[in-house]
């Protein structure tokens, strides 16, 4: 079926050059011509010229040259762009064979006048779009040394939420004004060349609800970023809804660099960086030095040396992972847990008590990033280019044995068959290997740093002990020594049960464009992504639990075939129409088995399938097919250069609704008015006013219309089928989301000051959503349509150029961004639908009472007294409710913002942005169980009297925590703090007693780069341009409240945010690139 | 204009020839079962449920405290709430045991070839299992749904209080007995206790009548008497007839203890010293078949438990033996000496059941010794001490059968603790830092139906005077 659609498309290619191939001769010229800076009157290199009636335009080379040809005979506005140059437009008459056209432009950092891509590959200016967009600086994406492209957008564009899991690889929430969708999928698209490209995630729903697990990442990051040219966020469903439902959350639109057609010209960049990271000690726990392990403060008394005398022999307790024992006592000598290893240095010995000298600070390594990338950018003289691309990016984590090997080739290539036929094709292949990539979450090695510890265990010494014999030597026994109790040794942990995966992916298109008519073109394209990944996760003999081989491989397919009829009309001297109509078919293929041994495995290290102790189970199997079908259309129509209207419609038919409710439509209309055309004043620069309003349809995820039976594993000679868990429903109808926007921008003198502001409100209504309920009724969750959860807010950018000279300029830009997420309802009768419930007594989810949070934190809470205080009991410690279901934190932020300023002097440009997110909650269980276990410096050190906190009561220990009695006066009872049933941690406090705000400020960014002279690169004869640079990443984070760890961490991207425990710390990076032009 | 026609008719034919209803097809997973595995299912999820011992599901054995802690002493201390243990318990039995034995009756009720006394005898056995699941819910926590559960279409179902479900449970339970038909067969192999064979399952349907006509003999004395007068000839009459569970050797259908003492290769369980010392008192032959001796020389018992609800090295204590940690044991649903304990309790009370209270007692603990191979001249000296003895062991049978069926009741937590409620015997104590001071009534209401079931989980909560761990179950009267 596929297939006869491709034919059909073919054969009317074909009979489209049949009939229309002989189409009617015409005048036509070239326009050549070459560009300067106006000051240096160097040339200009990939400047774009552009004649918006005709929709062409040409790149400058090397030499700042330029060629149009084929422009029919007539007068044109040419416009001249360039970045970091004013654009110019100027009035071009073609009336001979060549026109030669010389021209100079000057500097304006401020890039107000950028060309942008919308969609469906319309070009269009910044400033009349009707809707909210914004384009990102390439170049400080590529060279930031982040390890993936994705993670290097937070903080560049306003309103646009940019959250990246911790560790190296990890996956990267990318949300556009707040989350929409209750259950569904809230990242925004990712469009490349005008074909969409699957962002999908990788990390179980266990990671996401905090229990141990590998995120993967997201796909998104196969693209190669060096090949990127521009990348632009449609921020709104209207900007995006000839995408389709996917682009509900917005999309990123992102064209790669080709050649400059028609010359026979090669440019050749070379790039290569290294790079750096070290863990930010400032976000991983500051342990108390003065106990050590145990639950209480006593040794065990076992009669180790064999004398008969169980009392003179003190054994640390090495079946607690906690540090609430005995107070270190340099003088006293303690049997610890490597007394007790044969071939262990201290075998047999007591050693003297105290706190490690290496902590778990120094299992972190520096991690490394090596990137190599080479680009030839050429042309072909009779008419196309071609862009070959490879990027090899090496990246060695922070944690040993990890790291992630990027091989990433692009190619991409068109040909001008005839005056009205162009043909274009790409191929990009990516390999992606990763070995070791962390595991977050509860019970993993973060886990055991940072909630269950003993602050006297060495880290050298642990890892001393598995490299002896790379056996499992833990810290942590059970009781009889048998072997390891909660903790694996962390060293064998990272070398034996380590995952790996490695991915394949092919993406590329083939498309044919025909030009109709001089103002209508057709093209036919047919796009294919497609991906093979195998992940294996690994857990050795002799580790806490059971050995374990799983192994899982997926092939993911998408197919897109697009018809679109582009037009573009100058209707008289003011009024000019252009937009596409087309059709889109899209087809999603994902197959998949995974399997696990069963019983653990047979022979230690080896991880096959067949090495189980037991016959494994049945493999699970995913095959899933999902199709859309789609018409769309566009119209934008612009008045005289001030007035510019958006239509956009759109029809999809889904395969995953039920017939009759599967067709839906999505409207947009847009306006954009540009004033500043009426008032003649110099200092006023710009002004205009946009709006614009959308509703847009989503459909539903695979397989919720019928209900299906699943297969247990046989018990014996019987086979078990049951029910499932989330009864399905066959009368879903669409998701709607329906939203407005309202926008502004102004610029002043000559857009030196420049603003642009948005409005938006949105409405996402029958949400299409698994509602829990009560599983009294057989079931847990069920499929409705109910829900309605708004988004309100205000996105702003300033930017401005307070100085400007002929050797120095500076600019700074501000983004700042405030939503307001509303759960206007949820379903009938539920006022609560919870994500997730992780650990530690909280559960994250939407509410329409209380807060009414997408997000919201619900748990135990204190008691207050009337005066606000908590109330303390007799003895000594704060009452809690013991209801779970208070509303005790919102994971959402109050506003986000960004600075980022720029400075260039001669050829040295130095930049650096600070990122901010203020207010949204975070509950921490790395402090609920750390303190819990004693780690933390809050459970040790001295009490308001000045006596150790650790000493009884009744010696003038313990604590007096801050509150009330019942009748409201101040807590005057000191309570005993020497054991795990203190103060602190999870024991005697409730959830709410671990919620931190989590704002953050943070100086993301700094750069340095200097550019050779021109002059100097030109004496080489072979090179165009040299940049060096060096970069700094995440190096200070300036301001946080939450302690030991990094505020902005989440345990994976997905809708579940505002939940810490067993995190990575944060990584500072310093990149240094090279990079050549020849 | 001709060119224009064609772009369109091009766009209208692209479309046109390829429609989207033949994807989103789920091809690996049936919309249609036989009633068999559905029943299986059912069955080994209750079985399963009742051994478990993961501290997420499964607390009985240390709320009944034959089991405690090493190291984590929440849950012996009845903190249910943060590992939203009565959620998981609800959503085990209602949405894992309940729905698919409505879902295989249902699909029985409509088979039209099945032979009348085959589905008589199916429908009778998933009668029995209900009732089991449904009995299990009520003694965990009271009132509960159960005329509107298990209907989709209705999510938020009004609460029944205990005696109502009790009454309607012995009602299908006698229906059921009525329609077996020994010389049918029944659901054969998928059958995972008696593999069909309903000769046994009549057993089986009779000896859980006694049971729960036992748990109400204090508020409902009359409806006892009459249930486990009827029952009591019925029943099982020797350990041959146990319903038991028959984990297998392969996971994931092992015994649950293995996994969480031996699988896990962690230590966090321990016999509990209010089981250990009270065996230690009546020098219980069943120690050394259920414990290992104390390994620290230091402690001059033989055997020691460690203290209930409280943090303990596992190394000073007498750990589980062998053989409750192998692989394949097969667990305890209902045992022949539970039967004898009951008529004796029967014949304590009057009932006119074959037998004097005495002999049953004898033949309980008989039975359970038997069930776990501690030899005759043991039990013989067992029964004749005067700690042991019926006539002398205590003052009244709440005393003397307590105790006792207590022990019997090792490894089935859920029914020790609703004995030890019932029969306040042995006199068990809320550890230190317990919410409450008294030992526990019954579990509170999951979270989930505070939430999703909000108007009935209050009425429900009302109608037994509130949703505590206090609040006693409508047979919990004396």
């Amino acid at each position: 079926m596929i297939y006869k659609s491709i034919q059909t498309v073919l054969m009317f290619s074909i009979v489209f050059l049949l009939c229309i191939g002989t189409a009617l001769a015409q005048n036509t010229g070239t326009i050549e011509g070459q560009l300067f800076d106006q000051q240096t009157q160097e040339p200009l290199i990939s400047a774009n010229v552009f004649i918006q009636s005709l929709n062409k335009g040409a790149a400058t080379d090397a030499d700042g040259n330029f060629t149009i040809e084929n422009v029919p005979y007539g007068t044109y506005d040419l416009r001249i762009s360039y970045i970091g140059y004013t654009t110019k437009t100027i009035s071009v008459t073609v009336d001979q064979p060549t026109v030669n056209i010389n021209e100079t432009l000057t500097q304006d950092v401020s890039q107000l006048d950028d060309v942008v891509v919308t969609a469906y590959g319309v070009e269009r200016q910044i400033n009349q779009l009707p809707y909210a967009a914004q384009k990102v600086n390439v170049e400080q994406v590529t060279t930031s040394g982040s390890d993936n492209f994705i993670s290097a957008l937070s903080g560049r564009v306003s309103g646009m939420k940019v959250q990246t899991a911790s560790g190296m690889g990890g996956s990267t929430d990318i949300v556009l004004r707040g989350y929409n969708s209750l259950t569904g999928n809230n990242q925004a698209l990712f469009v490349v060349d005008g074909v969409p490209y699957a962002n999908e995630r990788f990390n179980s729903a266990s990671v996401e609800a905090g229990f141990a697990g590998y995120d993967y990442g997201n796909t998104g990051v196969d693209i190669n970023p060096e090949a990127i040219e521009s990348i632009t966020v449609l921020k709104g469903p209207s900007a995006a809804a000839l995408y389709g439902s996917r682009a509900s959350n917005g999309a990123i639109v992102i064209e790669t660099k080709k050649g400059a057609p028609g010359r026979e010209l090669v440019d050749i960049s070379y790039n290569t960086s290294v790079g750096v990271s070290m863990v930010n000690s400032n976000t991983f726990p500051d342990y108390q030095q003065q106990y050590g392990a145990g639950y209480f403060p006593s040794f065990f008394s076992q009669d180790v040396d064999g004398d008969g005398q169980a009392e003179s022999d003190p054994v640390a307790r090495y079946t607690a992972d906690a540090s609430y024992g005995p107070k270190f006592d340099p003088d006293l000598n303690v049997y610890q847990w490597d007394a007790f290893y044969p071939g262990s240095p201290n075998f047999g010995k007591p050693t003297p008590w105290m706190a490690a000298e290496n902590g778990p600070l120094e299992f972190f390594e520096t991690g490394t990033n090596v990137k190599n990338s080479l680009l030839i950018n050429g042309g072909i003289e009779s008419g196309g280019y071609y862009s070959l691309g490879y990027t090899q990016g090496n990246t060695r984590g922070v944690l040993p044995n990890s790291s992630l090997d990027e091989y990433k080739l692009s190619f991409s290539s068109g040909y001008q068959i005839s005056e009205k036929l162009q043909v274009n094709a790409s191929v990009d292949y990516s390999k992606t290997e990763g070995v070791g990539r962390p595991e977050r979450g509860y019970s993993t090695i973060m886990s055991e740093f940072r909630q269950w510890w003993q602050t006297n265990v060495d880290v050298n010494a642990q890892k001393d002990a598995y490299f002896r014999n790379n056996q499992n030597l833990s810290w942590n026994l059970v009781g009889d020594k048998s072997g390891p109790f909660y903790w694996n040794n962390p060293y064998f942990e990272r070398y034996q049960n380590f995952a790996s995966d490695e991915r394949n992916r092919y993406f590329g298109h083939a498309e044919a464009q025909y030009e109709v008519l001089d103002w209508l073109s057709l093209t036919g394209r047919v796009a294919i992504d497609n991906y093979n990944q195998l992940i294996e996760e690994r857990v050795n003999v002799s580790s806490v639990g059971v050995s374990n081989y799983f192994r899982q491989n997926e092939t993911f397919t998408e197919y897109n075939y697009d018809l679109l009829a582009n037009y573009n009309k100058q209707l008289n001297d003011k009024i000019i129409i252009d937009g596409v109509v087309g059709a889109n078919i899209r087809r999603q293929y994902v197959e998949g088995i995974s399997a696990s041994t069963n019983g653990g495995l047979l022979v230690p290290g080896l991880y096959a399938l067949s090495n189980s102790v037991n016959s494994i189970l049945y493999p699970g199997e995913t095959d899933r097919k999902l199709g859309v079908n789609g018409y769309f259309a566009s119209f934008n129509l612009n008045y005289d250069n001030f007035l510019n209207i958006a239509l956009t419609g759109r029809r999809d038919k889904s395969s995953s609704l039920p017939e009759g409710n599967n067709v839906y439509y999505y409207p947009s209309a847009s306006v954009g008015f540009t004033f500043s055309e009426f008032v003649d004043a110099d200092w006023f620069s710009l002004g205009k006013l946009r709006g614009s309003w959308s509703e847009v349809g989503n459909t539903a995820p695979a397989f919720s219309l019928q209900d299906t039976y699943q297969r247990p594993a046989n018990f014996g000679a019987a086979g078990l089928y049951t029910l499932p868990n989330t009864k399905n429903n066959s009368t879903l109808k669409p998701e709607k989301t329906k939203s407005w926007e309202a926008g502004l921008q102004l610029g002043f003198v000559n857009n030196r000051l420049f603003l642009d502001a948005s409005y938006y409100d949105q409405n996402t209504l029958n949400q299409i959503l698994p509602v829990n309920v009560s599983a009294a009724s057989g079931y847990t969750s069920k499929f409705v349509n109910a829900g309605n959860v708004e988004n309100r807010g205000v996105e702003v950018t300033l930017r401005g150029r307070p100085m400007v000279s002929n050797d120095f300029s500076w600019e700074i830009t501000a983004n700042w961004s405030k939503n307001i997420n509303t759960v206007k309802e949820l379903a009938p009768g539920v006022d609560y639908y919870e994500f997730v419930g992780p650990q530690g007594g909280v559960s994250i989810g939407a509410t329409d009472v209380g807060n009414k949070a997408y997000g919201a934190i619900r748990g135990s809470d204190f008691i207050y007294h009337e005066n606000g205080q908590p109330i303390v009991g007799d003895n000594g410690y704060y009452q809690t409710t013991n209801t779970s279901d208070n509303i005790i934190g919102n994971m959402n932020p109050e506003w986000r913002g960004g600075v980022s300023n720029q400075f260039n002097y001669k050829n040295i440009s130095f930049n650096f942005l600070v990122d901010v997110r203020w207010g949204g909650d975070v509950f921490s269980l790395d402090q609920w169980y750390g303190q819990g276990t004693g780690l933390y410096k809050i459970t040790a050190g001295l009490n308001q009297k000045g006596n150790p906190k650790r000493d009884p009561v009744s010696e003038g220990g313990g604590v007096k925590l801050p509150g009330v009695n019942e009748d409201g006066s101040t807590n005057d009872i000191y309570a005993d703090a020497s054991n795990v049933l203190g103060p602190y941690g999870f024991v005697r406090n409730p959830s709410a007693a671990y919620i931190y705000d989590g704002s953050y400020v943070k100086l993301r960014e700094v750069g340095v780069s200097y550019s050779l002279p021109q002059s100097l690169v030109g004496q080489t004869g072979i090179l165009n341009s040299a940049t060096i640079s060096a970069v700094g990443r995440n190096l200070w984070i300036i301001h946080k409240n939450l302690p030991n760890a990094d505020p902005e961490q989440t345990l994976a991207a997905g809708n579940v945010q505002g939940y810490q425990g067993g995190n990575l710390p944060a990584t500072r990076n310093v990149t240094f690139n090279l990079k050549l032009n020849f | 204009m001709k060119k224009l026609i064609l772009v369109v008719f091009a766009f209208v034919l692209v479309l046109g020839s390829c429609d989207v209803s033949d994807l989103n097809e789920n091809e690996k997973d049936p919309t249609d079962v036989p009633a068999d595995p559905l029943f299986s299912n059912a069955q080994v999820a209750m079985s399963t449920f009742l051994h478990n011992t993961n501290v997420n599901l499964n607390i009985f054995k240390l709320i009944s405290q034959q089991w405690t802690t090493t190291t984590y002493t929440a849950e012996p201390r009845y903190e249910l709430d943060s590992r939203g243990i009565p959620d998981n318990v609800w959503i085990e039995i209602y949405r894992d045991v309940l729905i698919d034995l409505k879902e295989a009756r249902l699909k029985i009720e409509a088979n039209e070839v099945l032979p009348a006394a085959v589905k008589a005898n199916k429908l009778g056995s998933i009668q029995v299992m209900r009732a089991l699941a449904y009995s299990s819910l009520v003694n965990i926590f009271g009132t509960v749904p159960y005329e509107e559960a298990l209907n989709p279409d209705n999510t938020q179902p009004t609460y029944t209080d205990g005696q109502t479900i009790y009454m309607d449970l012995l009602t299908r339970l006698d229906t059921a007995i009525s329609n077996f038909d020994a010389s049918a067969d029944g659901f054969g192999s998928a059958d995972v206790f008696y593999n069909g064979d309903i000769s046994k399952w009549i057993k089986f349907a009779n000896s859980l009548k006694l049971r729960l006509a036992i748990t109400i003999a204090d508020v409902n004395p009359s409806v006892a008497q009459t249930a486990i007068e009827e029952a009591a000839p019925n029943a099982f009459t020797s350990n041959a007839d146990n319903a038991l569970v028959p984990f297998q050797s392969s996971p994931p259908n092992t015994n649950p203890v293995w996994e969480a003492l031996v699988q896990s290769g962690r230590q966090d369980y321990l016999p509990a010293a209010p089981l250990v010392s009270r065996m230690n008192n009546l020098d219980d032959p069943r120690r050394p078949v259920f414990f290992t001796e104390d390994p620290d020389p230091t402690d001059s018992e033989q055997f020691s438990g460690g203290v209930y609800g409280q943090t303990n090295d596992y190394i000073n204590f007498s750990h589980f033996s062998a053989l409750i940690k192998e692989k394949d044991r097969a667990g305890v649903i209902l045992g022949y000496d539970e039967v004898e304990f009951i008529l004796a309790e029967a014949a304590a009370r009057g009932y006119n059941v074959s037998g004097t209270a005495a002999t049953h007692y004898n033949a309980a603990i008989r039975a359970d010794m038997e069930y776990w191979g501690v030899p005759d001249a043991e039990i013989a000296a067992y029964l004749v001490q005067l700690d042991v003895a019926y006539t002398t062991a205590g003052s009244t049978f709440r005393e003397k059968i307590g105790t006792q069926k207590w022990f019997a009741l090792f490894m089935q937590g859920l029914q020790a603790w609703t004995e030890v409620r019932r029969l306040d015997e042995p006199d068990l104590q809320a550890p230190p830092l317990a919410p409450i001071d008294t030992y526990p009534k019954r579990f509170t209401y999951p979270a989930d139906e505070q939430i999703f079931n909000q108007a009935n989980y209050s009425d429900g909560a009302s109608s037994m005077g509130g949703d505590m761990l206090t609040t006693p179950i409508f047979w919990d009267v004396n």
